[in-house]
């Protein structure tokens, strides 16, 4: 019971940031940014994502750890003003 | 897409699976020199490293999977801090959860391993510091922490916090599974709310309170344990208290790692000022908000707002500007005061809400006690006035309805009540009193239920329908919208008439009958009420409907010589008289003064008072030689019964109007000044009869065309219409209308025009450009010009 519960430690404010990370994510590689949609807030599995984005399950499992870091990267750095690294510019 | 962002996603998830060894060559080998591509791919490959397991890893995959992917779930530490550890109770949000025993004094605790790496000795002080407070918070309400420190897991330094052990299930689950009823929730609510306030007390804010971070204690304590003599089942323990800011310098990935759903039920009870970003200005208000939502939440088994399927940003622009469902519309129990208690707390402006969780634990009890809560419908005024701040030239004409709606739904009632009060005074007193108390009380309930009844959105609703198909039916000719287009093609005293009379009177109307079943003469009482409330608002139809309905009623019942008949009787002429259905206002006003006439005791000035209405409609009719004979009787009448001067007054004031309207000005005149003469003797509230008999004076002047004393009359009359009803009144329009007029017969042309134009501009924003009297005034304008361009 207390495990239940007593592990959900989610600062409201840390919901923006991700929200705000993610927004970069979706600017920055479109692709991955779905396979995050679908996998941590749909809650579907990689080959199922793989599938609907018509990707292999090999490209979908790379987006996502892909994603995993660079978010991580983000919200690590500072929440509110990214390192210049979180931005590299359109080439 | 970024092709370089593909290129790092690439060289990171190659690179990733080589070790530390193969690494530097891999990466001097594709990054060909570009280094801020090198820098990016480690920094990624470094984050990768330092999250913490299971960072977004969806809850369907933590448990299933956490055994085979999560290498700190099979390396429990024996011991933390010198505490022996038990077993793992989960980890989340900001690290892991451990059961585990403390020796001395022997106890069971919990203890949070915090993932964040406190990677400088500030970060270090600062969560020593904070949960040496954390510490004091000694309640309990609260989940008491024992202490903190650091210590080596897993090769890792990380910081640790040791907190009471509780057994027991989260609010939600706990009320579920006991099956409170209403009462005991409450108090349930009351109590978390105390508890609240207590760290409020002491400077903590908890900043997310929500129905997982509250436990009730469910399990006798056991003994030999660290018992408390207040650790009794149903106890709530609020947890967490505090440690959402306790880390806040480690960045927010730390208490990213959850699962889908949590975000939404997190979110759900954030305050508006959270959500805006406002940062460091949150106070202990947002909590008072949280626990409005929790509340909520818990009588009704929903959440106040509709969050499910939104994104993060609209559930933030939701809990900004969105209105919370109404408790009482879920469960019909809860409406009154439950409902009320709740909209304070969940009030989007906190200066609106409690403005302490103590203060809404009072009001809580207040009413499981029967007791009045401080909470009130002010929440309806102040989103009135929200309301009305954003459509100001909107509404002003709405204010000044409502005012009169308000004023006359009391004033006449309690009128009326004096009048039934004075008919029985053959009475036993006592009876007669109590009587007309009980109808006094049920009639100001019943409008106090009418008012408070006012559903604010449906208000807003309507009017904002009525503007856009207005605004739709101007934008159909020319094409286009502005704002001018707005205020041109609404008018504001149609618009504030219509939606009073939709939301507010039609409901007053409808529910009468079954209100008073019982006392078809309150329901009469207050039919005749609401033709008063509908007369002022200038909506005669409706208010001859109430009045015949008043009128059929009281005939049945107390018979139709009865004073307060009559009295009906006389309403439903005077409305007919408005509506020029004049036939039948003479027939009604005929019949009144006959019943008066034949029935002994009646007083003489209520004699008077039907002859003169009826001489005034008579004179409507053109019957001026009739109408002279019954205003003058009636003038006599008043005279001899040395009362009410006021009507004395009106009724020269008609005699002269007569006199006007069969040419002859002298005595016309003459009537006037009387009736100034015996107006200025007046109580101060009866004051506004001079202003119109001046004016009328000011009329015949301009009539006989003495056309200087008319312009002095109007002049002098101008501003003090103005200060007493506004600029924009339509009375101060009448004024100045007559002045231009005036003006314009002296062959003051250009003051005329001058005046003129203002009238136009007032007349576009208060009456609408297609208002009779508008059209009036340009068409007075055009005149003006023609001759100058013949």
């Amino acid at each position: 019971m207390l495990a239940d519960i007593a592990i959900t430690n989610v600062g409201p404010e840390d919901m923006l940031a991700l929200d705000e990370a993610l927004s970069t994510l979706e600017a920055l590689h479109e692709r991955a940014h779905k396979v995050v949609m679908l996998r941590f807030f749909a809650g579907l599995e990689v080959e199922q994502i793989a599938e609907i984005l018509d990707i292999t399950d090999r490209t979908a499992r790379r987006d996502w750890r892909f994603a995993k870091a660079k978010l991580f990267a983000m919200l690590a750095s500072n929440s509110n003003s990214p390192s210049p690294d979180d931005h590299p510019g359109e080439t | 897409m970024n092709e370089r962002a593909r290129r790092v996603e690439d060289l990171f998830n190659d690179a990733v699976e080589l070790t530390a060894e193969e690494r530097p060559r891999f990466l001097d080998e594709h990054c060909a020199g570009d280094d801020d591509i090198r820098r990016e791919v480690l920094a990624l490959i470094e984050a990768e490293r330092s999250s913490p397991p299971g960072f977004l890893t969806p809850a369907t995959d933590a448990s299933r999977t956490s055994q085979d992917d999560d290498p700190d779930s099979t390396a429990i530490p024996e011991v933390i801090g010198g505490y022996r550890v038990v077993r793992r109770l989960g980890h989340g949000g900001m690290g892991i959860v451990y059961e585990a025993e403390q020796s001395n004094p022997r106890r069971r605790v919990a203890i949070k391993v915090v993932r964040a790496g406190l990677n400088s000795a500030h970060t270090r002080r600062r969560f020593e510091h904070e949960a040496h407070v954390l510490g004091k918070l000694q309640h309990p309400g609260i989940a008491h922490i024992y202490g903190a420190g650091t210590a080596s897991i897993a090769g890792v330094e990380a910081p640790y916090f040791v907190m009471e052990f509780i057994d027991g299930l989260p609010l939600d689950q706990y009320i579920k599974r006991n099956e409170l009823d209403l009462r005991s929730r409450l108090e349930l609510i009351a109590r978390v709310s105390d508890a609240v306030q207590y760290a409020h007390q002491k400077g903590v804010i908890h900043r997310d309170l929500k129905p997982a971070n509250i436990l009730i204690m469910d399990a006798p304590p056991t003994t030999g344990h660290d018992t408390k003599p207040s650790d009794t089942i149903g106890q709530p323990k609020v947890l967490d208290f505090g440690v959402a800011r306790l880390t806040d310098d480690d960045s927010a990935a730390h208490t990213l790692h959850t699962q889908p759903g949590q975000l939404i039920g997190t979110l759900a009870y954030m305050s508006p000022e959270q959500v805006s970003g406002a940062g460091a200005d949150i106070d202990t208000r947002c909590d008072v908000y949280a626990l409005g939502v929790i509340a909520f939440e818990v009588l009704t088994e929903r959440l106040p707002l509709d969050l499910a399927g939104k994104t993060v940003p609209d559930i933030a622009l939701a809990i900004r500007d969105a209105a919370p469902k109404r408790a009482g519309q879920l469960l019909p129990e809860l409406r009154g005061e439950v409902e009320t208690i709740l909209s304070k707390a969940l009030e989007k402006d906190r200066d609106q809400r409690y403005s302490s969780a103590a203060e809404l634990a009072a009001d809580l009890r207040r009413y499981l006690r029967d007791e009045p809560i401080i909470a009130r419908a002010p929440t309806a005024m102040y989103q009135l006035r929200k309301f009305a701040k954003r459509n100001r030239a909107l509404v002003v004409a709405g204010c000044i309805a409502v005012l009169a709606l308000v004023g006359g739904l009391f004033g006449v009632s309690l009128a009326l009540i004096e009048a039934r009060h004075q008919r029985d005074t053959a009475q036993a007193a006592e009876n007669v009193a109590s009587d007309a108390l009980r109808d006094v009380r049920d009639i100001a309930a019943f409008h106090g239920a009418i008012l408070e009844n006012i559903d604010v959105a449906e208000v807003g609703r309507a009017i904002h329908s009525q503007i856009v198909d207005g605004t739709l039916d101007s934008v159909a000719s020319d094409g286009s919208i502005t704002l001018d287009h707005l205020f041109q093609a609404v008018n504001p005293t149609d618009l504030a008439r219509r939606v009073l009379h939709d939301s507010i009177l039609a409901s007053a109307s409808n529910s009468v009958e079954t209100a008073f079943a019982d006392r078809p003469l309150v329901a009469a009482r207050i039919r005749h009420s609401l033709t008063q409330t509908y007369i002022s608002l200038g909506m005669p139809e409706l208010a001859h409907e109430q009045a015949d309905k008043a009128y059929r009623i009281l005939d049945s019942q107390l018979g139709e010589s009865d004073p307060e008949t009559v009295e009906a009787l006389m309403s439903r002429a005077y409305v007919l008289h408005d509506l020029k259905r004049l036939d039948l206002a003479e027939t009604d006003y005929a019949r009144a003064l006959a019943i008066r006439l034949a029935t002994p005791g009646t007083r003489p000035e209520l004699i008077a008072d039907a002859r003169r209405l009826l001489g005034g409609v008579i004179a409507s009719r053109g019957r001026f030689d009739e109408a002279e004979v019954q205003l003058k009787q009636a003038i006599a009448e008043f005279k001899a019964a040395g009362v009410a001067e006021l009507v004395t007054v009106q009724t020269t004031n008609a005699l002269a109007d007569v006199y006007r309207r069969t040419e002859r000005p002298d005595e016309a005149r003459r009537m006037l000044a009387q009736a100034i003469e015996l107006a200025e003797e007046l109580p101060e509230e009866d004051q506004w009869l001079t202003l119109q008999l001046s004016n009328n004076l000011g009329m015949l002047n301009m009539q006989l065309g003495r056309f200087d004393e008319a312009i002095t009359a109007f002049r002098g009359l101008l501003p003090v219409v103005r200060s007493k009803y506004g600029s924009e009144d339509p009375r101060a329009f009448l004024v100045m209308r007559n002045l231009m007029t005036a003006l314009n017969g002296a062959g003051q042309a250009d003051e005329a025009r001058m005046l003129a134009t203002e009238l136009e501009r007032l007349q576009v924003q208060f009456l609408g450009a297609d208002h009779a009297e508008t059209q009036r005034t340009r068409e007075f304008i055009e005149q003006l010009n023609a001759p100058s361009d013949p």
